[in-house]
């Protein structure tokens, strides 16, 4: 990815989202990234509303999603639904969630989904090497 | 992700597709890999169609995709893909020469999970490569089975 391409991180907790930003950057990974605590503020950024960042056009995104945040699932709907921003690809992330939670993230077009309680540390590592190598889509650009 | 998650390739470059299975063995992945040389092999494989083998019921896949490919191109086994209310399940990760933003922003339309450029440079290429396979080989990775 290009190094002005932008993580979104959806991540209510603090330890959490100091784990996964220095593990990105142990993998080389600077580039900007926009965090989020709840879904509101996430919606409001990704639907262009409010006072907050919001997505613009001509950028490449990609986003990291702890699915324990209330209200995540109806984030991923409303993007997976919507005919440009479904190209934003979701990593989605989470520790001791029930199947049904794994299995609507697989249905509804995540990426790919993590789970967290299973050497995290390690693994936030190995996937910004792995993100490192992947191109990122303009997430409001007509196709 | 699983053992018994088979990787599906996609290419109809016999060179390329060696290079990938060696260097995801090199990154510690010890799954099932199955290479098809055009579009036309893996749809028949998933879809369950033609006289070739066909997958499993209940087994998870993750699909490496090229875009240049006889027969079918890389974009239609794509499109097809994620049309079926069960494959779409499957995470298919394009591996490509092509990095035009327009291609990139397609496939993503398209339901891809991740685009990535093969590059020119032989070492980055392995070691590209090398970056999938211990991404796939995390534990935390979790790849549904598709069944019907």
């Amino acid at each position: 990815m290009n190094r002005e391409s932008v993580i979104i991180i959806a991540e209510s907790d603090n330890g959490d989202f100091s784990l996964i930003q220095s593990g990105l950057q142990g993998a080389g990974i600077y580039n900007p990234i926009l965090r989020f605590t709840s879904s509101t503020e996430m919606l409001d950024c990704i639907l262009q509303k409010g006072d907050g960042p919001k997505i613009e056009e001509d950028k490449q995104y990609l986003m990291l999603l702890n699915v324990g945040i209330e209200g995540s699932m109806v984030v991923v709907e409303k993007i997976k639904e919507d005919e440009l921003l479904k190209k934003l690809p979701i990593v989605a992330y989470g520790s001791k969630q029930p199947l049904d939670v794994v299995d609507k993230c697989h249905d509804s077009g995540c990426s790919i989904y993590i789970d967290k309680s299973r050497d995290f540390v390690n693994a936030i590592r190995t996937v910004g090497l792995f993100l490192s190598t992947v191109e990122m889509p303009q997430v409001r650009a007509e196709v | 992700m699983k053992k018994d998650t088979v990787i599906l390739i996609a290419e109809d470059d016999a060179g390329h597709f060696e290079l990938v299975k060696r260097n995801l063995w090199l990154s510690c992945v010890d799954n099932d890999i199955l290479h098809f040389k055009d579009g036309q092999e893996i749809l028949n494989f998933l879809f369950k169609t033609g006289d070739g083998p066909a997958r499993e019921d209940n087994c998870g896949y993750v699909v490496l995709l090229d875009i240049r490919m006889p027969k079918i191109d890389g974009r239609e086994v794509l499109k097809r893909i994620k049309e079926d209310p069960e494959l779409k399940k499957i995470p298919v990760i394009m591996l490509t020469t092509t990095n035009e933003l327009h291609e990139i922003n397609l496939c993503y339309k398209l339901g891809c999970s991740f685009y990535m450029v093969k590059p020119v440079d032989y070492n980055r290429f392995m070691s590209a490569v090398e970056n999938l396979g211990a991404f796939l080989s995390l534990d935390g990775v979790i790849v549904p089975p598709i069944s019907g």
